[in-house]
């Protein structure tokens, strides 16, 4: 544990000394941030707070799947893993240090965007914080656990980008996080139920409008939980150190039992009434926040 | 300290270590010596522990390196042929993070001094030179207090000062009670550091022993390289006076051995004379390991 606190926390530190990672962290998300809650929320307090679910999303799809698969696979090419091989460190423990650096180096985003929206936009405070910061930490993690199955089962750095923005893309317009969920046809939005964005966007939406707390988002948080303890698990049984070390065919089926809690979630949540009946009222809710700025 | 036993290891139709057994006792510097290719980094990459062997059994004191990894890792320590840190840690970042992985590592200022990197302890690792990267690489591999050190070629593309300077430090590191495994294609990095050597060549260990004792074992003598205008007859050169053996390398180039090389040369000369054949070059040198690689392998070890 210790061994991964110190390589997380000393890359930590080379982040920061590193000019374009702290462009992706920071000022390409704060980009965003003015253009959706200008643009899409016509800087409306409540849609601010509709639209803060999906813009996070927005962050932790490019940066804990994207960033992390890439960051793996590029460690590996480089051999910048075998050092570390050498060393008596665990598989878990390098993986691990990865996903808490990134960790670590994103969450302060959340808390700046979050206090800047209440600032600037005058966006309401509801709900319990920090259910809201359980929230976003899960997805976040959620989706880094799955960039590490991508690591995992890629041999390049161009099959991971191929991969990654398959997946990129995909969760970007299916999720609720570019485009309204209400908005979608109603096939995907029970589609959408399959994946990890979705489960973050409408726990927060239900932190943030309707002023819940951690017990009204049970199902999200286990759903988010349980995607992350799976993709970890799988992460760390298919990380190679060595880049001659090939992916190999039975590391691609472990790869897909991936989509195993994925699924358990996905059919848990669409076949749960209770949640059905909550999903809409905030989808509504959601929808009556947009529409109000739509107006002015 | 470490024993190797028939240790096994193809690349699809390619095998690079054939069967190779050694044994390198406390306080002894092993050296693995051969050309690119010769199977030497697949030998030790296995006893690290970062390659999976195909057959063959290995031991680092006492322990197997992929089943007993997290044990092996405490008392081994490894340069690699090449070392890859992320560009903006500094000198002291790396070691410190490093140390921090080891139950007993050594101190990170003791260990600035020790390599010679004091004054670079705040230089990030992109700045640093190619020997001071060699360096670092070295420290590293002894930030644990490694009872074993692997050094893979660890002075390759270095210039003359710096190797020498690293070559002293192995030294020390012997002296202070290291077994430390050395492969390099260097003849004079493995005649001035290695206790025992090991030729290796298509990842077969040809001999091993103390290099004064492989040399002794071809003869006392001279070699002398021969270059000429024609072939020669091998079987004609044999039985000149002095030549007590004769090899042919490329071209019209030829070795010949014996227990002195002007005597060798001087009827070479007459020889070649009678026969028409021109006498080109001429270089006379004493029995060195490149003669003893020569004699098992059939190739010299730049070729």
């Amino acid at each position: 544990m210790n061994r991964m606190l110190r390589m997380a926390w000393m890359s930590v530190l080379l982040s920061y000394r590193v000019k374009i990672a702290f462009y992706f962290t920071f000022v390409f998300p704060m980009m965003f941030f003015f253009i959706y809650f200008e643009l899409f929320a016509k800087a409306e307090p409540m849609a601010v707070a509709a639209l803060m679910g999906p813009l996070i999303s927005f962050s932790v799809i490019s940066n804990a799947l994207f960033g992390l698969s890439v960051q793996l696979v590029t460690m590996r090419e480089r051999d910048m893993l075998r050092r570390y091989h050498l060393a008596p460190i665990t598989a878990f423990e390098m993986v691990g240090s990865r996903l808490l650096s990134n960790y670590l180096l994103f969450m302060p985003l959340v808390v700046l965007q979050y206090a800047l929206a209440v600032w600037w936009y005058h966006m309401p405070v509801r709900g319990s914080l920090w259910a809201l910061w359980l929230v976003f930490s899960l997805g976040y993690l959620a989706l880094g656990a799955i960039g590490l199955v991508v690591a995992g089962v890629v041999n390049t750095l161009q099959e991971a980008t191929v991969w990654n923005n398959l997946l990129f893309f995909a969760l970007l317009f299916l999720t609720g996080t570019t485009l309204p969920l209400m908005e979608l046809p109603r096939f995907i939005q029970h589609l959408a139920l399959f994946m990890p964005p979705t489960l973050m966007i409408l726990g927060s939406a239900g932190i943030m409008l309707g002023g819940q707390g951690a017990g009204q988002n049970i199902p999200e948080i286990v759903g988010l939980l349980l995607v992350t303890v799976a993709c970890v698990g799988l992460g760390v049984a298919l990380f190679r150190w060595e880049k001659e070390v090939k992916t190999t065919r039975r590391n691609r089926l472990q790869a897909a039992l991936a989509l195993v809690p994925l699924l358990v979630v996905g059919l848990w949540l669409n076949y749960s009434p209770s949640f059905q009946k909550v999903n809409q009222q905030y989808l509504q809710s959601s929808m009556a926040a947009f529409n109000a700025a739509a107006k002015r | 300290m470490v024993e190797v036993r028939d240790l096994r290891k193809n690349y699809g139709k390619l095998e690079a270590v054939r069967g190779v057994s050694f044994t390198i006792p406390e306080r002894t510097i092993f050296g693995l010596l051969g050309p690119n290719g010769a199977g030497k980094t697949s030998t030790i990459e296995m006893v690290e522990g970062l390659r999976v062997p195909d057959s063959g059994t290995i031991r680092v004191c006492g322990l197997r390196p992929i089943e007993d990894a997290m044990q092996v890792r405490q008392v081994l320590g490894a340069q690699l042929q090449t070392t890859s840190l992320p560009d903006k840690i500094s000198v002291r970042e790396a070691f410190e993070l490093f140390a921090g992985f080891y139950r007993s590592p050594a101190r990170v200022p003791e260990l600035l001094d020790w390599v010679g990197l004091n004054h670079k302890a705040k230089t990030f690792y992109q700045y640093l030179s190619g020997g001071e990267k060699q360096r670092v690489a070295l420290g590293l591999a002894l930030v644990g207090n490694p009872k074993v050190l692997f050094l893979d070629e660890p002075t390759t593309g270095l210039d003359a000062k710096i190797r020498r300077e690293l070559h002293d430090l192995i030294l020390r590191l012997k002296d202070q009670g290291k077994s430390i495994l050395l492969s390099t294609h260097y003849i004079e990095e493995a005649e001035r550091l290695c206790d025992l050597v090991g030729i290796m060549d298509q990842g077969t260990l040809h001999a091993i022993g103390a290099p004064r004792q492989l040399i002794a074992d071809q003869g006392a003598g001279d070699r002398l390289e021969v270059s000429l205008s024609q072939p020669l007859d091998l079987a004609q050169v044999g039985q000149l006076a002095g030549v007590d053996a004769v090899q042919p390398a490329e071209g019209n180039t030829y070795y010949l051995r014996g227990r002195s090389g002007g005597k060798m040369l001087a009827s070479l000369a007459v020889f070649a004379d009678h026969q028409g054949n021109e006498l080109i070059e001429a270089r006379i040198t004493h029995n060195s390991l490149e003669d003893v690689y020569l004699s098992l392998t059939g190739r010299k070890i730049g070729s």
